[in-house]
């Protein structure tokens, strides 16, 4: 190299240096430590440290997030830059380890992801839900399967303890403790496994030390981890920093999960009372009762106590869940389209306030809002004479060009609320305009809290409550888990018995509640019963049956609306013809041409 | 993960023309050949022929001359250069690292392991000695030649009385007594850390230690309540009866439950928590010694200790079978199906993974195994079988209970079966049954009984062959099974040799990347010397993949569509990519695709041609098996070590031909 070009490249090496050495100061002034000394209030600020407090303003430095992990901490530094190259090789071992079945290369391999990718949540998302789900069905034995769920509900404890912001990660472990535990087809074991805390791999007391044997049901756990959740979104939303999922989906949680928890109770009450059974003989036999008609006394006794104090627990659960699904309705607020914060349980009282406001516009209107209805249908009807036999045609037998001029009649004659407030007298026409708008806004306010409704299946929900905290239906419940218990032990006449009286209750709630004879899920267990009852009593069922809707709506494939009410045992009244359609489900009328139409029909 | 590769028998090996050593001189003359041609034809263009022919002389001779003349006193001299300017450059960090990994081993070793053996040797092996050894080895052999060349010592080097041969067999040599020390020390720390870490002991939890109480209590009422009953109980008797009324109080023996004593009801639990885990246990109190269930890929004795108080007590030992070295006497596989046909492979039950075949429960499918060399001196006792079947429902069945299956012994010649072995499928864990020689029965057609006299006259052939069968007894249910998932278990080797030969097997990959390093460093400079010898890495480390994708592209016979890799060749595969369109979407239709196709053809040759040329380092991965608790079959281990010697000479030699071409050593 000639001296020259040695000069040029010492040149240019003094230039480097020199540049760095600029560059060094503005990220030495900007990356240092935001210093507080002692006299400092706690809100003022550090003169120094920008980097560091904007960090700390808007909680992205480690340690706010959540517990600074050193391993991966020092596992990010060691890599520099190349973390990308290394999550994205981690993450094709850890599908090949899950190809090739190498469980415990997946476990690790998800370990140090864990560790490069502590604050995504979709990491810890789908590494729990991996190897809940997808991992745990590849084993034989349920215990081996039950550990590998837990093992994926831990994913979700380490992603709560660095991620102490992020609400998601608490209610989706919420969900799968609910979910996983409790719906898997080896629920009957996993929720046992679960509440005895098996070989303490979820730990109930690191988890929760206050929490009692009977609260580690795996429903009642999901319910707090909910709370937990609601906490922290609840912080984070004061903070301005918003939910990242559907708010009334992820809010549903809590109640839905206190009414599995009693559904849960009622489907165990069987196990309940064999297991008190079992327990019952084995007492008498530790007391010496040898008799055998004091033996079966004392443990019918037992039993009937048993039967006594699961009534009282589920009938608690039930309230409970009352309270619950009351406290989300009325006082958990949801932002519309439309921008108001609308309570889902308030659909009623709009109902009301906007019959009330309905009934004032219709006494201003001269001649009531039916007269405009008449105006303009007798301007459509001539318009188009053959319309009104058009009406009357049945809807199958329509052809679309009826359909087409239908439509049309229908648009000729819609009555919206401005209209009706145009007609009234110029005098009193504020009035009618204002009662317009709150009509308008009565309406748009019900349509959207309805669009809320719908996803949560919240008036079914609702029903359902409202029918399961009610006496008849506890001893319905309580009549079939008898009967059950009589017939496993061939007390076929008791059993018989104990339907009967079960179907009675079944009768007079599915008559107070009708939404609930539409449920699928309700007619399908009820059918099983019946037919349980019909191999008992070895003969078709009687013409008085309380539960014939049942038995027509299952075998003969009538609808639920179609089929006719039975009266109640003991009653002999009509029975109804059909099920009333329920109020809540009733649709709402289009934005801007509201319920005016039907509201001036009727009229 | 499983070794997926096949384990030569050692004299078939020898014997096999396309695979064995004769492949391989063969593979290695013809190497020369071609490089020499090549070489020529590059000097003929450049220089004319008659130089070029005096130039090829000259580098073969040359070479040739080099190596016969090879002196160790002179390699050694370069050697030991080669490791002071290696320890000069603080070649010593890598074991301090290695020492701060093991500190903090325990941060990335996931608790409750099913089988923690393999994750500590995963890690410990695979992941530390291995990738810290390879690395190091990998940048002081690429930089080092080049460095030379930069430092001008090359010049030095060359003055003196040294050949190439020699310079570049000391560097080769030099490195490797490096990593060999580096991996011998670090091998040492993690065999330490190994049996530091996975020793543990567990109790009966206290559950279970109620039950074997309330059983021991039981079963001594019992016997004094039969003994009542044949007549007045000795004082002494009446005395112990006396002492036990309060622990019968306490334990709520009833007496029907003293009545109804069966000693075959065995107290049944669990032990404590202990390394992240706990075992099943069925404990029979009055047994000398009793054994957890295997899990975790380990279980443990329990001793039976009498206390002066005459109290029994269960003391749980170490673990066995947690560092062990299982030998194999595999079989071969063939299947029935469920029509009784015979067939190579299983049901597929639809994963993925296509290692396991299944066979249909209640049916006539079936799968056998065939083993070779049943003798009477290899198996004087009888046979000890274990197997590791998957189970696949396709309906839920009893889910706390396993499925059922059978398992047959037949000799392959007039086919004579023995009596079933029933057995309770443990999915995916290692089952073993001792079947002894004696006592046992075959069955006829009829389904008759008979006691076999003599063993190896009944099930084993002329040919010393043995058929084990297995069949699944639950309707709508598999079972599944790969060849190694059932064996004739043998006496143990040393865990120690085994984890030695694993040893073995990453110090023969430094071999190849140092080799590789070396060769490249002779004749290009140091960061792209770097780069060939991580594509050489790389290439190597996906050899069965490069080989699966030709197979599958272009040499898949037509009818037996087995596509493990779908998408085509380079281009198609890059066409889909960036078209987001599906690797099994049909594109010939596509005018441009048909282009690409004709271009991969001769690409995906190349392909294959230079992955033919390349180690498949993959193969070396031995540790799964020592992980898994089997022995490295010596086989094996003697074929891969005579590849990678193959491919060091190979390398070696042209290295020194690429050396001798550069100016400096002319």
């Amino acid at each position: 190299m000639s001296q020259a070009n040695r000069d040029r490249s010492f040149q240019r090496s003094l230039a480097y240096l020199a540049g760095m050495a600029v560059l060094l100061l503005p990220i030495s002034y900007l990356g240092q430590p935001a210093v507080k000394s002692s006299t400092m209030r706690a809100d003022e600020k550090s003169a120094i440290g920008v980097l560091a407090q904007l960090r700390e303003q808007h909680e992205l430095s480690a340690a706010s997030i959540g517990d600074i992990d050193p391993a991966g901490a020092t596992m990010q530094m060691v890599l520099l830059g190349g973390n990308g190259f290394a999550i994205n090789k981690l993450w094709n071992n850890l599908m090949e380890a899950q190809k090739t079945e190498d469980w415990d290369t997946v476990r690790l391999t998800a370990e140090q992801l864990t560790k490069l990718q502590p604050h995504f949540y979709k990491v810890w998302d789908y590494l729990a839900h991996n190897q809940s789900y997808n991992m745990s069905v590849e084993f034989d034995d349920y215990r081996a399967r039950y550990k590998m769920v837990i093992s994926g509900f831990n994913y979700y404890k380490q992603g709560i303890n660095v991620n102490k912001n992020e609400p998601r990660l608490p209610k989706q472990l919420g969900w799968y403790i609910g979910h996983k535990i409790g719906r898997a087809d080896e629920r009957r074991f996993y929720r046992k496994l679960f509440q005895n805390d098996w070989m303490k791999l979820y730990n109930h007391e690191e988890d929760n030390r206050d929490r009692t044997y009977e609260n580690r049901d795996n429903w009642l756990v999901a319910k707090e981890k909910y709370d937990y959740a609601y906490r922290i979104a609840d912080e984070q939303d004061l903070k301005g920093v918003k939910l990242k999922t559907t708010p009334s989906l992820f809010y549903k949680e809590y109640w839905q999960s206190q009414v599995n928890y009693a559904e849960a109770l009622v489907a165990s009450g069987q196990d309940y009372l064999n297991e008190e059974h079992a327990s019952a003989e084995q007492k008498a036999k530790e007391n010496g009762i040898t008799d055998n008609a004091e033996r079966n006394a004392y443990v019918a006794e037992q039993v009937r106590k048993r039967l006594d104090s699961w009534g009282e627990q589920t009938h608690a659960a039930w309230m409970l869940a009352d309270k619950d699904i009351s406290d989300f309705a009325m006082n958990r607020k949801f932002p519309t389209v439309n921008k108001w914060l609308v309570a889902i349980g308030q659909q009623e009282q709009l109902e009301q306030a906007k019959q009330q406001a309905l009934k004032e516009l219709d006494q201003l209107v001269p001649g009531g809002a039916g007269s405009i209805f008449k105006k303009l249908d007798t301007a459509a009807q001539a318009a188009d004479p053959g319309v009104a036999e058009l009406l009357q045609k049945p809807y199958e037998a329509r052809s679309p060009l009826d359909n087409e001029r239908i439509a049309a009649y229908e648009d000729a004659t819609k009555v919206t609320w401005q209209m009706l407030a145009d007609s009234v007298p110029d005098e009193q026409r504020t009035k009618a305009k204002q009662l317009a708008n709150e009509l308008r806004t009565y309406d748009e306010q019900t349509r959207e809290i309805q669009l809320l409704r719908d996803p949560l299946n919240y008036n079914y929900w609702r029903t359902l409550i409202d029918a399961e905290k009610t006496t008849a239906n506890l001893k319905a419940h309580e009549g079939l888990i008898l009967a059950k218990y009589y017939s496993s032990r061939g007390r076929m006449l008791e059993a018989a018995k104990a339907y009967e009286e079960a179907f009675c209750h079944w009768r007079e709630v599915l008559n107070d509640y009708p939404l609930l004879r539409r449920d699928s899920i309700t007619a399908d267990e009820l059918y099983e019963y019946v037919k349980e009852y019909k191999k008992i009593i070895a003969r078709d069922l009687p013409e008085d049956f309380p539960l014939s809707d049942v038995v027509l709506i299952m075998e003969q494939n009538v609808s639920a609306e179609a089929a006719p009410f039975p009266p109640k045992c003991g009653e002999k009244q009509p029975a109804k013809e059909a099920a009333k359609p329920m109020t809540e489900n009733k649709e709402s009328s289009p934005t801007t041409a509201p319920a005016a139409e039907d509201e001036a029909k009727k009229k | 993960m499983v070794y997926q590769y096949d384990i030569p028998e050692l004299g078939q090996w020898i014997g096999n023309l396309s695979a064995g050593p004769a492949y391989y001189v063969f593979a290695l003359l013809m190497t020369l050949v071609v490089l020499g041609l090549i070489g020529f034809i590059i000097a003929l263009v450049r220089h004319g022929p008659a130089q070029a022919g005096e130039m090829t002389y000259k580098l073969f001779a040359g070479t040739f001359f080099d190596l016969v003349s090879l002196s160790p006193r002179r390699v050694w001299s370069v050697t030991r250069l080669v490791m002071l300017d290696a320890w000069r450059k603080r070649f010593w960090v890598v074991l301090v690292i290695y020492v701060i990994m093991l500190l903090f081993a325990g941060q990335y070793l996931a608790p409750n392991s099913q089988s923690p053996t393999k994750n500590s040797i995963s890690f410990l092996l695979s992941f530390c000695t291995r990738y810290l050894v390879l690395i190091v080895v990998l940048f002081m052999s690429v930089f080092s030649i080049p460095t030379d060349f930069k430092t001008k010592t090359i010049f030095t080097i060359t003055t003196k009385p040294l050949r190439i041969a020699e310079y570049v067999l000391g560097r080769i040599l030099g490195f490797m007594l490096l990593a060999t020390a580096a991996i011998v020390i670090m091998g040492l720390g993690g065999y330490l850390f190994l049996n530091r870490t996975l020793q543990h002991t567990h109790e009966l939890d206290e559950a279970l230690q109620k039950s074997i109480n309330r059983y021991l209590v039981t079963q001594e009422l019992n016997q004094l309540y039969v003994a009542s009953q044949q007549g007045e109980l000795k004082p002494d008797q009446v005395q112990r009866q006396t002492a036990l009324v309060k622990q019968q109080s306490e334990l709520k023996i009833t007496p029907d439950d003293i009545k109804n004593f069966s000693p075959q009801q065995l107290p049944t639990g669990e032990t404590t928590i202990d390394s992240g885990h706990s075992h099943r246990v069925t404990i029979d109190p009055n047994a000398e010694e009793n054994f957890t269930e295997f899990e975790f890929g380990h279980q443990h004795r329990i001793v039976t200790q009498t206390n002066s108080d005459g109290n029994k007590r269960f003391v749980i030992q170490e673990p066995e079978e947690l560092l062990r070295a299982r030998v194999q006497h595999v079989g071969t596989l063939r299947f029935k199906d469920i029509n009784g046909k015979d067939s190579d492979k299983g049901v597929n039950v639809g994963k993925e993974w296509r290692h396991r075949s299944y066979i249909t429960g209640n049916s006539l499918s079936e799968a056998i195994w065939t083993f070779e060399d049943i003798t009477r001196d290899r198996y004087p006792d009888g046979l000890f079988i274990e197997r590791t079947l998957r189970v696949f429902r396709t309906e839920q069945g009893i889910i706390d209970q396993p499925l059922e299956g059978e398992m047959i012994l037949r000799n392959p010649a007039n086919k004579v079966s023995s009596k079933p072995f029933p057995f309770k499928c443990k999915d995916s864990t290692i089952d073993s049954q001792f079947i002894p020689l004696t006592g046992l029965f075959k069955r006829d057609a009829k389904g008759q009984d008979e006691p076999v006299e003599d063993f190896f006259a009944t099930f084993v052939n002329e040919e010393h062959q043995l058929q084990v069968i297995i069949r699944c007894n639950a309707p709508r249910q598999y079972f599944g099974m790969a060849p190694r998932d059932l064996y004739l278990r043998q006496d143990d080797v040393s865990f120690a040799w085994n984890y030695i030969k694993g040893l073995i097997c990453i110090w023969l990959q430094t071999l190849l990347v140092c080799s590789c390093g070396v060769l490249f460093s002779t004749t290009v400079s140091s960061p792209i010397a770097l780069l060939a010898t991580v594509g050489f890495l790389i290439m190597g480390m996906y050899s069965q993949f490069n080989e699966e994708v030709f197979t599958a592209t272009l040499d898949q016979p037509q009818g037996t569509r087995v596509k493990n890799y779908v998408g085509g060749g380079p281009l198609e595969s890059f066409y889909r990519i960036v078209t987001q369109k599906g690797a099994i979407e049909n594109l010939d239709k596509e005018p441009l695709v048909k282009v690409l196709k004709l271009i991969d053809v001769p690409l995906l040759h190349f392909n294959r041609g230079v992955n033919k040329g390349i180690p498949n380092f993959d193969e070396y991965n031995t540790l799964t098996i020592v992980g898994q608790g089997f022995d490295i079959p010596n086989s094996l281990l003697i074929v891969l070590i005579f590849k990678a010697c193959y491919f060091a000479l190979i390398a070696f030699l042209i290295g020194i031909g690429l050396m001798r071409l550069r100016e400096v050593a002319k």
